[in-house]
């Protein structure tokens, strides 16, 4: 197994495109507001006390969909094109002409990229704990959960990125399916998704049926919001431990895909 | 021991069969050199031979393993035709990167000082020429003393230095026991190095046989035109020059050599006898080669 060369090569490889620091800028600048406005603005109302796990039950339970949408599009970013443009430029011919299997390619495009991604959040997470300090009680236990979880579902969408760009031959082909999975994941997020599927099967609108919620979270941006509530204090009950399973799957099954249409292609 | 083995090669795509139940030998330790036209099938046999693409049917096989052996790419040294670089490392960096994955020890700075990139082995190699790239990536095909090394058309893009450098590199690491796979469309790159050549035309193998034999088959190999004062007098010196036949066409001198340095020869002799206003050299071109081989 020579994936780790592989992870070494793109991390060093990636980490000198412009394009990545600039997707740190955005993430800093997200999070920094974020506990800008958690701190102060929030702050002035006197409504709401300020702690950790406030600033991030706010980001993981009412700000989700924004956090998850833009993890989702940093992730996937990082990833789509990885292997598909090794294609286009045929510098895949110089990787495979050494002894590296197609899997360790794979893997080991996940891992660097996974770290380049956690490399470009880390500014942010720590902008932001920077503002952390000031607060009542900081409670960073909880933020490292946050930290955590949040790397995770950045990493799921970066496997599903080398996914899609493993399963596909021109670089046309898997901007167009990501950009169809990202306005998928958004629109599943606002629960018109759910809501049509559940009305088609059983003629009912709404969350009436018990497996609404299960439904609602087979993305992993909405799986993001059921585990952020474990984090912040809440049961680890079914549904949880379902959510935790759905970001794993993204992780994995995209990729297995991927990795078999890879595996034989013609490069 | 044979370094590579083909079976019934054969790619299609579509209609179109781009190599056609090749049958190809390549003995250990031998050079051998693959010669053939734009588009008569050697990277398509390569990419089989290298695990870059899949058989429609037959096999190739590298020191009887499958190409998709990770094991066996250990002892292989790449140079693909159509490949890329990573523009934002530098040229050492993937000397390394080819060090590392090979798990062998050989020290950067010297496989890039025989390719001669020393003095820009520290700049990003998305700024090199096509020619820098090429001997990087010869570079790094000579890390871990590969046992064989697949090279598709290493000195094209070349400049003559670099082009008889890479075929320097070829006699050293044959020397040292390494089997060569050298392609090329121009058979004057291969023909100084190699031991035995094989033309591809049209998806099949057309001739497989030593230089020497081939040459013999192909007759003239190189024409020395003269343009002179006399020329039935240049004729007759010409004539007087053993292996050369010399024929009068539109007021010049032409001479068909089997050899090369024969040209030398006919010259001498022939400004002996009259002044030589100007002459040209061809060598004959594959096109040539391939009418022998193929109609002849």
């Amino acid at each position: 197994m020579t994936w780790r060369d592989v992870a070494k090569k793109e991390f060093r490889d990636a980490v000198r495109a412009r394009s990545l620091w600039a997707l740190a800028a955005v993430f800093a600048v997200f999070m920094v507001a974020t506990t800008y406005v958690h701190a102060f603005v929030f702050a002035a109302t006197d409504e709401v006390e300020q702690t950790g796990t406030s600033f991030v039950s706010g980001v993981v339970g009412q700000g989700s969909a924004f956090v998850a949408a833009l993890v989702a599009l940093l992730g996937l970013l990082v990833g789509y094109a990885t292997v598909v443009d090794e294609r286009d430029s045929g510098s895949i011919k110089f990787l495979l002409g050494l002894p590296h299997s197609r899997l360790d390619v794979v893997l080991g495009k996940v891992a660097g990229r996974s770290a380049v991604l956690v490399a470009a959040f880390a500014v942010g997470f720590v902008a932001s704990a920077a503002f952390l300090v000031t607060y009542d009680s900081p409670d960073f236990g909880v933020y490292l959960g946050f930290v955590a979880l949040t790397s995770l579902l950045g990493i799921a969408f970066v496997s599903t990125g080398v996914g899609l760009s493993s399963a596909v031959a021109s670089r046309r082909r898997v901007t167009a399916v990501t950009f169809a999975l990202l306005f998928l994941l958004v629109f599943w997020d606002t629960g018109a998704g759910p809501a049509i599927v559940v009305y088609a099967l059983t003629g009912e609108f709404g969350p009436a049926v018990w497996w609404y919620d299960y439904l609602a979270a087979v993305f992993p941006n909405v799986a993001y919001a059921n585990v952020g509530a474990l984090i912040v204090g809440g049961d680890f009950d079914r549904l949880v431990a379902y959510s935790l399973a759905v970001i794993v799957a993204w992780a994995v099954v995209p990729l297995a895909f991927g990795y078999y249409r890879f595996r034989d292609a013609d490069v | 021991m044979t370094a590579i083995r083909t079976d019934g090669l054969t790619k299609r795509y579509g209609e179109t069969v781009a190599v056609d139940s090749l049958d190809l030998r390549v003995e250990d330790g031998s050079v051998f050199g693959f010669l053939g036209p734009n588009g008569a099938g050697k990277t398509t046999t390569i990419d089989m031979i290298l695990d870059y693409a899949t058989p429609t049917e037959g096999e190739a096989t590298v020191f009887g393993s499958s190409p998709d052996d990770v094991d066996i790419r250990r002892r292989v040294g790449v140079l693909p035709e159509d490949f890329g670089v990573y523009p934002r490392l530098t040229g050492r960096e993937h000397v390394e990167f080819a060090v590392e994955s090979k798990r062998a020890d050989d020290d950067p700075e010297e496989l890039l000082e025989r390719v001669a990139l020393e003095d820009d082995a520290d700049k990003r190699a998305g700024g090199y020429s096509k020619g820098m790239r090429k001997r990087l990536l010869l570079a790094t095909a000579l890390v871990g003393e590969p046992d064989l090394l697949v090279l598709d058309e290493p000195t094209s893009g070349l400049d003559p230095n670099g082009a008889r450098r890479v075929r320097e590199i070829v006699s050293e690491e044959n020397d040292r026991g390494a089997t060569v796979f050298f392609s090329s469309h121009i058979l004057g790159q291969v023909e100084a190095v190699c031991d035995t050549v094989g033309i591809m035309r049209d998806g099949e193998m057309a001739a497989v046989d030593s230089v020497e034999r081939l040459r013999d088959r192909l007759g003239s190999v190189s024409r020395l035109t003269l343009v002179v004062d006399d020329t039935e007098a240049a004729a007759e010196a010409a004539r007087g020059v053993e292996g050369v036949e010399p024929t009068v066409e539109d007021g010049a001198v032409v001479v068909s050599c089997a050899e090369p340095r024969l040209k030398l020869d006919v010259l001498d002799a022939v400004r002996n006898v009259t002044r030589v206003d100007d002459f040209t050299t061809t060598e004959s071109s594959l096109d040539d080669v391939f009418e022998e081989v193929t109609h002849g």
